[in-house]
């Protein structure tokens, strides 16, 4: 009888056991949402601070591609999940940000809307091993590492514009060389341009004045610019994110200055539904550098009519903004991704996988909208071709083809 | 007899451990964070006086954390207290460190932080000092909770501050 007891208590134990042996098993990752496919995209983004006008309108139309290329079934059945963070242009913000998000689901793209944001976050995606976009900076380039430019460097770009005031110059018929002037930002991304640039300048014999800067939020330029203009300028290379291009060439035109000395802006320059409805008569004859289409050539493309209904815009409010996100982030991504899944399965791909595709897309094209990746395992450069557009009428009119940035990067002494 | 009892506490102890395997075998299988450093601000009390609070440093420091960490150091808010870019029951970050080869850390907050977290205020590049005077609007004052968070292992420790109103 005491036997039978225990006998009993004995099986009793096994079969309370049993049922949950399974339930021990390692967790297997939560399923995807709805059983679907996907990777995500992280945007450490400003959407109510400094740069949110720059930002809102980028992410948008970065939203509007994910979603038009999601509809389309992503790539290879796989689609890409945006999650937009606004940090508000803050460091600490981006940091809380990524610790919250860094366990996302496939995570395999971050976007630093500022170069702070990148370096305050750099050593925690190396250790994750994830990659980030980042704006221009020639570090980057310099020390080629998860970080990947949005286009060229700023000081290439200014390099650009430089070949573009020698050829502007000469085709005028004017004899030697044009003397320029810089004017940007007093913060780290005006003094960018100048780590390269200014060696650049020097080899191919422009007569760079001494740079002038102001700090963000002036309102009067017009004794930086006078001085300037009395030290001869020709051309005036000027910086900031619009408005405050338009603003400093508002200054200049109501200084008369604007009839007397071309100005080029770089990337950030007067766009057509800031500056261009803010002051065109100020903006008129501007130069401005572009690392992708603008103005009716952006918006004639047959993608931008996609991007300006998915991001629920009239398309006449489409701006270059909206395209270069969509192009350098958005189809990147997805050309990224699709090289990553010829050589591994969704189920197996990792953000190293994700990270080695980047590096392995050299060449490939955007639909013209923006030059052919440059990425490769020693380049992050995503592009080295800009175009030069102008302003008539508060209108950005191309003016050259896509024209190759100088390589001024390496002219600079990163040590 | 000797046998049947030898046999008894055998079955016994067998019974016990596969009743007690469901609670044991499903423990968590992921280890501890390890321990938390410490986590010190200075000054541990100031006024909400915009613009003047933008001129006094607010440090932080800590001991005793991995090398190399970093660590993410946040404002908890109490319930009801809004602000641009913090969903409801979120932290408000203000500052980040990395701990250097000892496991110490020294960091400030930064001006920009102050303007958009303790008076919620507004930036606009546009505007000379690229602060939206009308945006202002200080935390309430109080006695808040700071956390340090070791943003790949997630061990925390805090500390507190207290924001006065300012002197009429």
């Amino acid at each position: 009888m005491e036997k039978k007891k225990f006998l009993l208590l004995l099986v009793a134990s096994v079969l309370v056991a049993l049922p949950m042996l399974p339930g021990c098993a390692p967790e297997e990752e939560a399923p995807p949402l709805e059983e679907e496919k996907y990777i995500t995209y992280l945007s450490l983004a400003d959407y109510t601070g400094a740069i949110a006008g720059l930002n809102v309108p980028a992410d948008e139309g970065l939203k509007a591609y994910f979603d038009y290329l999601n509809d389309k079934g992503g790539v290879n059945g796989v689609k890409i999940k945006f999650i937009g963070v606004d940090t508000r242009y803050d460091a600490a913000r981006a940091v809380s940000a990524y610790r919250r998000y860094r366990g996302e689901h496939k995570l395999m793209m971050i976007n630093a809307i500022g170069t702070h944001l990148d370096k305050a976050i750099a050593p925690l995606v190396e250790e994750d091993g994830l990659c980030v976009f980042t704006p221009a900076d020639g570090y980057y380039v310099a020390h080629p590492g998860r970080g990947f430019l949005w286009y060229m460097t700023y000081q290439d770009m200014f390099g650009a514009a430089l070949d573009w005031m020698l050829d502007d110059w000469h085709a005028k018929g004017n004899p030697g060389m044009p003397t320029v002037g810089y004017y940007h930002w007093d913060n780290p991304y005006g003094h960018e341009a100048l780590r390269g640039g200014k060696e650049y300048a020097e080899k191919i014999g422009v007569n760079l004045l001494p740079p002038e800067f102001n700090p963000p939020g002036t309102v009067d330029h017009s004794i930086p610019l006078t001085r300037l203009a009395d030290s001869g300028a020709n051309y005036i290379y000027i910086g900031g994110i619009d408005p405050n291009p338009t603003i400093v060439l508002k200054s200049a035109y109501d200084l008369g200055l604007t009839e007397k000395i071309q100005f080029v802006t770089d990337v950030y320059g007067p766009s057509e539904t800031v500056g261009g409805r803010l002051y065109p008569e100020a903006i008129e004859g501007c130069v401005v550098v572009r690392a992708g289409v603008d103005g009716d050539e952006a918006r004639s493309h047959p993608l931008a009519k996609e991007i300006a209904k998915y991001a629920g815009i009239p398309l006449s409010d489409l701006d270059w903004v909206h395209i270069m996100a969509a192009a350098s982030w958005g189809m990147t991504t997805e050309i990224a991704l699709r090289k990553a899944l010829e050589t591994v399965s969704y189920e197996d791909l990792t953000s190293n996988d994700f990270y080695k595709a980047l590096q392995n897309i050299t060449g490939a094209e955007r639909e013209g909208l923006m030059g052919p990746i440059a990425y490769t395992d020693t380049e992050r450069r995503q592009s080295w071709d800009v175009k030069f557009y102008q302003f008539h009428d508060g209108k950005s009119v191309p003016i050259t083809d896509w024209r190759r940035c100088p390589d001024t990067v390496s002219l600079y002494d990163w040590e | 007899m000797h046998c049947f009892s030898y046999k008894k506490a055998l079955v016994a102890a067998i019974s016990i451990a596969l009743l007690l395997l469901p609670i044991v075998g499903c423990a968590p299988e992921e280890a501890a964070p390890p321990a938390a450093g410490s986590i010190h601000v200075t000054p541990s009390s100031l006024e909400l006086a915009f613009p003047l609070m933008l001129v006094i440093p607010i440090n932080f420091n800590g001991t005793g954390w991995q090398p190399g960490e970093a660590i993410a150091i946040e404002l908890v808010l109490p319930p009801g207290v809004q602000m641009k870019g913090v969903e409801p029951g979120e932290n408000a970050p203000v500052a980040f460190a990395y701990a250097d080869e000892e496991g110490n850390f020294n960091t400030s907050m930064e001006t920009t932080t102050k303007i958009l977290t303790i008076f919620r205020g507004d930036l606009d590049l546009t505007r000379p000092g690229n602060v939206v005077p009308e945006s202002i609007n200080p935390i309430p004052p109080g006695t808040y909770t700071i956390e340090a968070i070791a943003v790949l292992s997630g061990s925390s420790n805090e500390t507190t501050i207290t924001f006065t109103a300012p002197e009429e």
